[in-house]
């Protein structure tokens, strides 16, 4: 009988592959770490666009239950790492989401796929929008103690909301990481028969 | 054979475990700068008792340059000078130094012994897969960054991505001739640890049991709640307005 959860072998496939893919995350963001234009609109479609590659070999690989859960889990602990557990807490319930989303047949579409992949770097784009929300008091604390007076340091916080929660900004930045991941989709599609079934991998 | 005696205090598997996750839950709750100085003094301490006083260094100079980039990003701020970088320097700074404290636990649990951990973890009533996962992705990222070295070095004896120039004029070529040997060697690498795991009967049910005995004993206890104590003592005086 045909398994239909990740048996050993599939399990680290997926858990390596994901690093890889948070690697690739971390890695994309960081010509671009000093510019908040950058890092908000482009950063997290970027990598959504590269690593649709490694996500495509990842549902052909292994198109069973348990690998739409690890890829985000993953990415999700790299923000527990950083302090930010309530956006961990939002990859943990999107690791579920895209779960429910590849039942039914999900693996066996050619569209359906592509919907977890540009749900992961669309929260991926607001992780940064959430962590700014969540630690809005240890940022005024530190602006004071590294010599701005407390209004200033107030004021700028402020302005850092005003672009991070502006509306239009979010919007942008949804929109635009989901264009990227799909097309890193479309990337990954075209990779695999250029590249991984000649090779024999999948 | 002699034992030779150890000349320091080695801590159990799951002590890393719990001080990362105190390190984590810390980070969350202190926000001051001097708390936040005085989480970091304390993780050191706890290195420099567990005999990993070669690793103070590095940490307090990591310390010091995401300090700096904080310093800097904030100065621009306050002088209004490019705000989307200054705003973004500021935060790199910030949050670089609060995770130092985790990932300086996180270290020292991948350095464990890969069978003393699994068995660390299911002693803790861990699921095994759990133990698996962990090992597995402490383990993964320097055989990967390796793996991209020498093939860094490979592509670029084939005059692939030689310099900053040619790497932004041919980026697509470049990122597609790394990336996919790159993916290619991790599924490899993932297999042959799927086989290793296999033929040591990981995948079994039972209890998994240590070559070296894993014991958590009254030191790990007090370095657990030596890190809880800073952390609350801190906490506490924040609160109260003294820090």
């Amino acid at each position: 009988m045909k398994e239909k959860v990740l048996g050993l072998k599939e399990f680290v496939i997926v858990l390596l592959l994901a690093c890889v893919e948070t690697a690739i995350a971390i890695v994309v963001a960081m010509p671009f770490a000093a510019n908040l234009q950058l890092v908000y609109f482009l950063v997290p479609g970027l990598a959504g666009l590269i690593n649709g590659i490694i996500y495509v070999l990842l549902i052909k690989k292994c198109p069973k239950i348990g690998t739409q859960f690890i890829i985000p889990m993953i990415y999700g602990l790299y923000f527990l790492f950083t302090g930010s557990v309530y956006v961990f807490a939002f990859f943990a319930i999107l690791a579920v989401v895209n779960e429910l989303i590849m039942l039914g047949g999900g693996y066996r579409s050619k569209i359906r796929p592509a919907i977890p992949h540009a749900l992961t770097w669309m929260l991926n784009s607001m992780g940064s929008t959430l962590t700014m929300l969540l630690f809005r008091d240890s940022l005024v604390q530190s602006y004071v103690a590294m010599g701005m007076d407390a209004a200033s340091a107030d004021a700028a916080i402020a302005s850092l909301e005003g672009f991070w929660l502006a509306p239009q900004n979010i919007a942008i930045a949804l929109v635009a990481a989901a264009a990227l991941s799909i097309a890193g989709y479309a990337l990954g599609m075209k990779m695999l028969g250029k590249h991984f079934k000649p090779a024999g991998v999948v | 054979m002699e034992k030779r005696k150890q000349s320091y205090f080695r801590p159990d598997p799951r002590t890393w475990l719990l001080l990362c996750l105190l390190g984590i839950a810390s980070i969350l709750l202190v926000h001051s700068e001097i708390g936040g100085l005085c989480l970091f003094l304390g993780c050191l301490l706890i290195h420099l008792l567990t005999g990993k006083a070669n690793k103070i260094l590095p940490y307090a100079l990591y310390y010091l340059v995401f300090y700096g980039i904080g310093w800097a990003g904030v100065r621009l701020l306050d002088s209004n000078v490019a705000f989307s970088v200054s705003s973004m320097l500021s935060s790199i700074g910030i949050v670089g130094r609060k995770i130092l404290i985790p990932l300086s636990f996180a270290t020292a649990l991948a350095g464990e012994a890969t069978g003393s951990l699994m068995a660390a973890l299911q002693a803790m009533r861990f699921p095994k897969a759990v133990g698996i996962a962990v090992a597995v992705v402490l383990r993964f990222f320097p055989t990967i960054s390796g793996e991209y070295r020498a093939i860094r070095s490979s592509q670029r004896f084939r005059g692939i991505g030689v310099g900053v120039v040619h790497t932004l004029t041919h980026l697509p070529s470049t990122v597609e001739y790394i990336l996919i040997p790159l993916i290619l060697r991790t599924t490899k690498v993932a297999e042959e640890l799927s086989a290793s795991m296999t033929v040591r009967g990981v995948r079994f049910s039972g209890e998994t049991i240590s070559y070296r005995p894993i014991h958590f004993s009254w030191k790990d206890g007090a370095l657990c709640v030596f890190m809880a104590v800073i952390a609350g003592a801190v906490f506490v005086l924040e609160k109260g307005g003294v820090l």
